[in-house]
């Protein structure tokens, strides 16, 4: 794990633990196409890791999720360029799963993330959240559908995109999208985009405090309590 | 069967997502008595009130419950109320869009089965409002839309003003609660108590803070779905003093 | 059939044929003395309506078939249906609303005017006294024909789609309406009072222009199901709001369902102008409309408020799109939608700040009520930002009618019919209250129709 933290790892590395399966890479050509299954009654926890100069050509990834199990996907895109693709399938009954993500890019980065939250069977829950800011000359378009099937009765979704942008150049398309089949359901989607609030530097330039050290301290608070995993934390923590 | 009593449950029982949560509760109410139900969280306090409103999720597996005489099995949500009861929610739901005081023209209605003006009824609803010390804006406002805990409370007294219920059941209407907000609540009930001296109340609560404002007839203490106790108001002063472990331990001998 | 009905009938068929050509454009333009550069607009549309492929995207259009249709009628044979035509269905709808006998008939396509007629003329001379014009497209262009020309197709070009391609090559009918600068008409315009007999027209061109400073409401459509034979309609409506100028453009489509109906509508909001579109989708087998609107200059304000009911075989497939292309500008969608019994409403929008449009305030909302899982419901925004300084928000729900709250109506003595229906009304108000009063209660009559429907 220490190689992970300190980037002495330079290439694509698939690593289980028993916390979680990691796949994590500074490649500047990263392939990576899997369909994952979490069996029924398991707890599984994913971690992809894309950062510092990787190119990551194509994260295909699909998860299935079967009755009664639940899904934890942590994702982190930070100075890479990325096409990402995370479809998660609610097969089973009361299946659960839950998709945080976050994106932290500059210079002339581009990042696509496509994901898809598809409910098939009844009482399953999915909760997607993912945060980024992009600075320098950075693009980013997500693109993210909820899609809920007849037989998917009692689901509840909820899919939120909260993007910064740091700087003139960048450009941030978000594409939320919902297909509901069934009217038993709670759906919910939400996408914003902004920048810091003028009102919070302000006030804190008032009291004497620097403008970069409270435009880290917001953006510590941005990504608060979205990664549940340790060294996503520390990775995290690293980059702000 | 007592015809004094405007309320009767024998043998209650009530299970949700098939976990029983109320378990074989008997309780007699007189028409003007007031009875408070106490008990730790997850006692089945609140799972009693919504059974007795009729919420689809709790179903009474055992025992019976009549209103005014009238088997409550046979009678839908609306229909108890209609019969005179009247259940004052933990955490009233928002309906966005309808207003206070459409909402409750419509509640008016259909309970005392009679139509009335939107004038006249605005006007009884503002005087009520008066009563409460509750600003005229607030009947204008989404049905519970972006209340407070107080404002959502307050609503609920007004409410109990202005369909005049023959039974009160009201589900911790001091929880969240300041001081402040709390007398105008516990004035709000005396003042349905004095407009109907047979007005019955069932007040369900945690706490004790309550009934230095409103006289108890019975007091009860429910655990586990049971009601392990039942007395007068000096039930209280022991719960004060030695908490709720001292009625659990007595259940237990 | 009576000896006239068949009269009327030969006549109508001998007028038109199905499917569209240029002599049949041509002789649209002949009929209505149109200036040459009409005709050659007219045929440059028609030449890019037969170029350029049905869409591929949106709702479904298999079944609509451009040859299967009589492209023009002359506009007083198009009124007579028999009232024996008209579908029960719709008779007893209009019966519902508390629609006079004369009214139901002619709105039913089969009477000719009645007495507004004089409510009109008084109308049309205030109108005139304050320098507004308010009159059918055609009669505009043949008597300001430099103000029509100025701007009609600037802000929707025929290359646009497909539809306002055809739209642009056999229109017939619709209103063009101007307001002089500084001028603010107190009472809405009602396409209504336009009598001409083709104000229920299948290709409508509408064109709105307020001077800066002005402001105007005008309100087309109406509740009452309005039954065509003719199953393809394709209006497109412009409209122009100069520096400071305010327009509130009110649309309630309920047609019958056997007809597709594709819209364009767009409009461009100059220096602190407000454009406001307020749209109520009720009818139609189909329903294609996305109004627009384009914040041009700085102050800026846009604002679009739909509401669709999806039924028993339709697709109201509609939304919104705003173009925010200067600073300092705002806007607001809400976007309710409801859907029963198989029907499937589709809501789809553009947000889109360009670079430089800094200090954007915008909120997009769309809420749908789905009441069975025969129906369906989807949302499809696209959300586009290239400049970093603003505050852009976007929020979707779907939901059932919640148990929850109906539990707490009824609780307070309603039954369920009247719960649900007060639940509605509460999902639906932020559209209600945008309509004049007459309308609101219109629809809060339509949607209560709606609901003992579906509950049976």
């Amino acid at each position: 794990m220490d190689n992970i933290l300190n980037g002495s790892m330079r290439c694509a590395e698939i690593y289980t633990t028993e916390q979680a399966i990691y796949y994590i890479t500074d490649d500047d050509n990263a392939v990576y196409t899997d369909t994952c299954i979490v069996a029924e009654n398991e707890q599984r926890v994913y971690i992809l890791v894309a950062r510092d100069g990787c190119v990551a050509k194509n994260i295909d990834l699909t998860f299935i999720v079967e009755k009664s199990a639940s899904l934890r996907v942590e994702l982190l895109v930070a100075h890479a360029d990325a096409t990402i693709f995370l479809r998660c399938i609610m097969r089973g009954e009361s299946s659960h799963a839950v998709i945080n993500g976050v994106y932290i890019l500059g210079k002339n980065h581009k990042m696509t993330i496509s994901t898809v939250q598809h409910h098939e069977a009844a009482h399953t829950k999915s909760n997607l959240i993912i945060k980024g800011v992009a600075d320098g000359n950075a693009q980013v378009t997500y693109s993210g559908m909820v899609r809920v099937e007849k037989e998917a009765r009692c689901s509840i979704s909820c899919q939120d995109h909260k993007a910064m942008l740091l700087s003139e150049n960048a450009r941030v398309v978000s594409i939320p999208s919902l297909e509901v089949l069934t009217n038993d359901v709670h759906c919910f989607h939400g996408s914003a985009i902004g920048a810091f609030e003028q009102e919070k530097l302000f006030y804190a330039a008032s009291r004497g405090i620097g403008q970069e050290i409270i435009k880290r301290l917001l953006l510590q608070a941005f990504f608060a309590h979205l990664f549940k995993n340790k060294t996503m934390n520390s990775l995290l923590e690293g980059l702000l | 069967m007592n015809k004094n009593n405007i309320l009767e449950i024998k043998h209650f029982s009530v299970s949700v997502s098939e976990i029983s949560v109320v378990n074989d509760i008997s309780l007699s109410v007189e028409a003007g008595s007031v009875h408070v139900i106490m008990g730790p969280n997850g006692s089945g306090k609140s799972s009693f009130a919504y059974a007795l409103a009729g919420h689809p999720s709790y179903v009474i597996t055992q025992g019976s419950a009549y209103i005014n005489g009238i088997d409550f099995s046979s009678l839908a949500v609306n229909e108890r109320a209609q019969q005179g009861l009247f259940l004052a929610f933990q955490n009233p739901c928002e309906i966005p869009g309808v207003s206070v005081s459409s909402f409750l023209r419509q509640a008016y209605m259909a309970i005392k089965n009679t139509h009335i003006s939107v004038g006249d009824f605005n006007t009884m609803l503002l005087m009520r409002c008066g009563q409460l010390g509750i600003d005229e804006s607030f009947i204008a406002r989404g049905l519970n839309e972006g209340f407070s805990g107080g404002e959502k409370k307050r609503l609920e007294i007004l409410q109990l003003l202005i369909l005049q219920p023959a039974i009160a059941v009201l589900d911790e209407i001091d929880s969240g609660l300041d001081i402040d907000a709390l007398k105008v609540v516990c004035a709000g009930i005396a003042i349905a108590q004095k407009e109907n001296p047979l007005l019955s109340l069932i007040i369900i609560t945690h706490y004790q803070r309550i009934l230095r404002y409103i006289n108890p007839d019975h007091v009860h203490i429910m655990n586990n779905g049971l009601i392990i106790a039942s007395g007068g108001s000096e039930l209280v002063d022991t719960l004060e003093a030695e908490g709720y472990e001292a009625f659990k331990n007595d259940a237990q001998r | 059939m009576t000896h006239n009905d068949k009269d009327t009938l030969q006549s109508y068929i001998f007028r038109t044929k199905k499917g569209l050509n240029r002599d049949i454009v041509i002789q649209i333009s002949e009929q209505k003395n149109e200036p040459s550069w009409m005709i050659d607009f007219r045929l440059k549309a028609l030449s890019i309506f037969e170029e350029k492929p049905m869409p591929s995207w949106g709702a479904d259009l298999k079944d609509l078939d451009p040859d299967d249709i009589f492209y023009y009628v002359k506009p007083l044979e198009s009124q007579h249906t028999t009232w024996d035509d008209v579908p029960e269905r719709i008779k007893t709808t209009f019966e519902k609303l508390g629609i006079p006998q004369a009214e139901q008939k002619f709105l039913a396509g089969v009477g000719a005017q009645f007495e507004s007629e004089m409510i009109y003329k008084n109308l049309k001379k205030r109108w005139a006294d304050q320098g507004v014009l308010f009159m059918d497209m055609s009669t505009a262009l043949r008597e300001h024909e430099a103000l029509v020309k100025k701007y009609f197709s600037t802000i929707i070009p025929p290359h646009d789609n497909k539809f306002a391609a055809l739209n642009s090559a056999v229109w017939s009918g619709g209103s063009f309406v101007y307001v002089p600068a500084g001028v603010r008409i107190d009472m809405p315009l009602q396409a209504y009072f336009r009598i001409d007999a083709s104000q229920m027209g299948q290709f409508e061109r509408t064109l709105i222009i307020a001077e800066p400073g002005s402001f105007v409401e005008y309100v087309e459509g109406c509740s009452a199901p309005i039954y065509k034979k003719n199953s393809l309609h394709s209006a497109v409506v412009e409209l122009i709001a100069h520096e400071n100028a305010h327009i509130r453009y009110i649309t309630i489509q309920n047609w019958s369902n056997n007809i597709y109906n594709l819209v364009t509508k767009r409009a461009v909001a100059y220096k602190n102008a407000h454009v406001e579109w307020v749209d109520g989708n009720f009818g139609s087998k189909v329903t294609m409309k996305y109004p627009c609107i384009v914040l041009k200059e700085p102050g800026a304000k846009g604002s679009i408020i739909s509401l669709a009911v999806a039924g028993k075989g339709q697709h109201q497939d509609s939304g919104g799109k705003i173009i925010h292309c200067a600073p300092h500008t705002r806007s607001h969608i809400v976007a309710k939608s409801m859907s029963k019994e198989g029907g499937r409403s589709t809501y789809r929008g553009l947000l889109k700040v360009i670079k430089g449009a800094h200090n954007v305030h915008s909120r997009v909302q769309c809420d749908a009520l789905i009441f069975d899982d025969e129906s369906r419901t989807d949302t499809y925004p696209t959300i586009d930002i290239r400049e970093n300084n603003g505050d852009i928000g976007h929020e979707a729900s779907v939901s059932k009618v919640s148990d929850e709250q109906l539990f707490y109506l009824m609780s307070r003595g309603l039954n369920e019919q009247s719960a649900r229906a007060l639940i509605v009304n509460g999902f639906i108000d932020a559209f209600v209250q945008l309509l004049p009063m007459e309308y609101a209660v219109e629809i809060n009559r339509l949607i209560a129709m709606e609901m003992e429907d579906s509950i049976g």
